[in-house]
């Protein structure tokens, strides 16, 4: 795979995150100086056991050979620790670190560290820098684990050939958002390093940026959820600096909207819809040959294709906790100049056997089309999953509120 | 100028009439075992031997003159009306009207700290209501928030759809809706008005106010003849938990609002019943009630984190000074508006107590240091007779603190007004001791 230069391109490369953490660390006092006052601390986490069988059909159709297996799956399971406290100003910052279990074929080890990041935070202004999402989609949908959609509903890494979804969805940002109308409305700027690996899929020592994404958004506070009927909305773009002979920029585009259908806080029905074009590289420049198949994930994230995602989700809440869900998300994703496509209806249904605690059942059906049957070497896919999920959030020591609040939102912001 | 303090002003303002009064204590403490002893279980159709007892006090202190006697009353004082009037018996011509309403606001208790709280007229506490003993009042409360709300009459004796309890003598206060509270202003006396729904929450934060209620004759003010009422209302905040159950509580009632406007607000999602036995008959059916652990959303703790405390909405140092002069007798009222108990101490004098729950205790009683527990009212009367800065403060010094921090809270000053022209030490402000 062609080595890849960051923004600096001239003289010596700087190792810019680095250079920022430094510059941060000078900025603040000595952790001695004087009585500390205690950090408001966010514990959260989740817990998820499946197991999960699996039929996929090749491509011979006419013998219909089929694999099946029983795998336990603790993938997506995570823990996550957020420390920030007020500071002179009345503005926040802290530190968010976390692991997720990653998937144990991706060879990422026992664990990997999603989140390892600093932020800033005002009324109206959130930095933060470090290892974190890369917020590379509009919206999430509802399924059990994100990876479920990961071909369908993320714009994914144009410099990684690891079978994994950890490498499309976390990278080291740095990222700046805006909020108006107490976090309604926000606008996100971010510079980006996505993992890089090489064709086999080993990740690479490079960290310089490699990505920029904005986007613009819309969201109904968590608080106030059920209160209109537009939930989320949003449009964004996102930038992958390839620098290969097909072009130097991976460019992509998503927008999503999420309606409540109903309004009813005890029985909540949503609809959402993404859509993401990635405008691809050309395949018809003298590449690597791993760019330009669709039978590798880097082929995949390097082509040009159009990802359509929806899903309706009906959530029971009885005297507004809730209960149950049931929800179906469809996807479809057809990749341009080829012929090649691929289809998916995950249907589930969680019931809540306590708070934070989900019993669950989820149905996947995948059906490939065109080139991708011999490329994947599969037709159809099945798979169910039975799932126990425990899930928990814990505050301590809190002092003081957030942007979202109800209280800030609508009765006067209190820095 | 230098004010003589001490002895010489001792000599001056308090002279034989607070010794006698000391002495008078001891003799009718006396006079009363004597009375209850010497007559053995008393049986009237007027009342219990307590109220007896308390009568043959009352005269004993006069018969030992040394000290004040409350002012002469009527045959039968102590009684209760034999039945409080509806508010049908209202006179229209006469009714006193007053308009409150509830709004959340931005309160700044001290410089540089705010918080959110509910605010009868946008003011903490609630504006003080002032009657005539017997005056018809009525009452236009309008709830300006997205939460329900009561108002309590604490200490009134009313008709009881007047009284305020949600689901009990009335529907709770709607959002935007007006609800008129009428009653007849007895008995006479310090009391307060609170809501009385989410009562942890709603009162502590900060819907409370003053209630005075002023007799005809006022015995305290015959007797002591004070020149100046002050009144003080005591308040404990817990700010953090405050902010999180207020954002709770709104979230969810929003929804139940809009359920509400649909038609579609049962009993279970409100967790209100027509009577225990549908109650009881939800429980069959599975409902789990709110208290239950598999439910306590958000309610984890079991007690307050008390961190700001407020005489009238300040923490010290905004706490208002209580002026007095040389020589001046005053009154001041204690209202506890929060959910602790206070014990108050005055520097560098001996007060009196002559009212407690807003009814005249049958004979005064001289301390320093007097406990206000949560819905109490007490009344006591300050004489100028050591001119200085004297502290007044809640001796649990817990609660005489800022966010943790001492010297703050629930602190203020009797300040004497010769202090002026003073060339002695006066107070600075510390807020880190």
């Amino acid at each position: 795979m062609k080595e890849r230069s960051g923004f600096s391109s001239g003289g010596g490369k700087r190792v810019w995150l680095a250079h920022i953490a430094a510059w941060l660390l000078c900025m603040m006092p000595s952790p001695t100086m004087g009585q500390e006052s205690s950090a408001r601390l966010t514990l959260a986490g989740t817990g998820m056991v499946s197991l999960n069988l699996n039929r996929s059909i090749d491509q011979d159709s006419e013998a219909e050979a089929s694999n099946q297996s029983i795998v336990s799956d603790f993938s997506d399971s995570f823990l996550l620790l957020r420390l920030d406290r007020q500071l002179y100003t009345n503005h926040r910052a802290g530190m968010l670190l976390g692991f997720v279990f990653p998937d144990a074929e991706t060879d990422l080890g026992e664990v990997f560290y999603n989140q390892i990041n600093v932020f800033y935070d005002t009324r109206a202004f959130r930095g933060t820098l470090g290892r974190t999402r890369l917020e590379n989609f509009a919206l999430e949908f509802p399924t059990l684990r994100e990876e479920d959609l990961l071909e369908y509903a993320f714009v994914l890494n144009g410099f990684s050939n690891a079978d994994n979804s950890e490498f499309s969805r976390y990278g080291n940002v740095a990222r700046a958002e805006l909020f108006g109308s107490g976090g309604r409305f926000h606008a996100r700027g971010q510079a980006s390093n996505w993992t890089v690996t090489d064709v086999a899929g080993e990740r690479l020592n490079d960290f310089e940026v490699n990505s920029t994404s904005g986007f613009l958004g819309y969201r109904l506070p968590q608080g106030i959820r059920y209160s209109g009927v537009i939930r989320e909305a949003g449009i964004g773009f996102h930038s992958q600096k390839v620098d290969l002979p097909g072009g130097n920029w991976l460019t992509g585009f998503s927008a999503g909207l999420a309606i409540n259908l109903s309004r009813n806080p005890l029985r909540n029905v949503e609809l959402r819809g993404q859509v993401i074009h990635s405008r691809g590289i050309d395949a018809g420049a003298p590449v690597d040959a791993v760019a330009t198949t669709l039978g590798t994930p880097l082929g995949r994230a390097l082509s040009r294709s159009t990802a359509l995602v929806a899903s309706l989700r009906l959530l029971r809440r009885p005297y507004q906790l809730d209960r149950l869900q049931v929800a179906t998300t469809v996807g479809y994703k057809t990749f341009s100049g080829v012929d090649a496509s691929r289809f998916t209806v995950v249907p589930n249904v969680f019931f809540q056997l306590g708070q934070g605690v989900d019993l669950g059942v989820q149905y996947q059906y995948e059906s490939l089309s065109g080139s991708l049957v011999e490329l994947l070497g599969l037709r159809r896919s099945h798979s169910i999953k039975f799932v126990l999920v425990f899930s928990f959030q814990s505050m301590f020591n809190d002092y003081f509120g957030d942007r979202d609040d109800i209280l800030n939102l609508e009765h006067g912001y209190i820095s | 100028m230098r004010l003589p303090i001490k002895s010489a002003c001792v000599d001056e303002s308090r002279g034989e009439t607070t010794y006698g009064r000391r002495e008078f204590l001891q003799a009718g403490a006396f006079g009363v075992a004597g009375a209850v002893v010497a007559g053995g279980p008393l049986n009237t159709p007027d009342g219990s031997a307590e109220v007896l007892a308390r009568e043959a006090e009352a005269k004993a202190s006069a018969t030992h003159g040394g000290g004040r006697a409350w002012p002469d009353r009527p045959e039968g004082w102590w009684r209760h009306q034999d039945a409080v009037l509806p508010p049908s018996e209202a006179p229209a011509q006469e009714l006193r009207e007053v308009e409150l309403d509830i709004q959340i606001i931005k309160h700044e208790i001290v410089p540089g700290y705010s918080f959110h709280v509910l605010a009868f007229n946008g003011q903490v506490p609630g504006p003080e209501l002032r009657f005539r003993e017997g005056e018809w009042v009525k009452v236009y409360f309008t709830n300006r928030t997205e939460l329900m709300h009561t108002i309590h009459w604490h200490g009134v004796d009313l008709q009881y759809e007047n009284d305020g309890v949600p689901y009990t003598t009335q529907h709770p206060v709607m959002p935007n809706a007006t609800f008129e509270y009428t009653f007849q202003a007895i008995p006479a006396g310090t009391r307060l008005y609170h809501c009385h729904f989410g009562t942890p929450l709603h009162m502590q934060h900060a819907m409370h106010g003053a209630l005075i209620i002023e007799p005809e004759r006022d015995p305290i003010k015959e007797e002591f003849g004070y020149t100046r009422d002050y009144t003080l209302v005591l308040e404990s905040f817990a700010t953090n938990d405050a902010r999180d159950d207020l954002n709770f509580m709104l979230e969810r009632m929003k929804q139940r609002m809009w359920l509400m406007k649909e038609g579609a607000l049962d009993e279970e999602t409100l967790a209100v019943f027509e009577s225990k036995e549908t109650f009881l008959a939800a429980i069959d059916r599975g409902w789990d009630p709110p208290y239950l652990p598999n439910r306590n959303q958000k309610r984890e703790r079991a007690a307050q984190n008390y961190n700001f405390f407020a005489i009238n909405g300040k923490a010290y140092p905004l706490t208002a000074p209580i002026m007095i002069r040389r020589g001046e007798t005053i009154r001041v009222r204690l209202i506890n508006g929060g959910g602790l108990t206070h014990h108050m101490h005055l520097h560098g004098h001996q007060f009196w107590q002559v009212a407690e729950d807003g009814n005249v205790l049958s004979s005064p009683l001289q301390i320093n240091t007097i406990s206000v527990g949560p819905g109490k009212t007490a009344d006591i009367i300050i004489e100028g007779y050591n001119p200085g800065y004297w502290t007044f403060h809640d001796h649990d010094t817990s609660r005489v603190t800022n966010n943790g921090m001492y010297p703050g809270g629930m602190l203020t000053m009797l300040v004497y007004e010769e202090m002026d022209d003073y060339d002695g030490y006066h107070p600075k402000i510390a807020l880190d001791e």
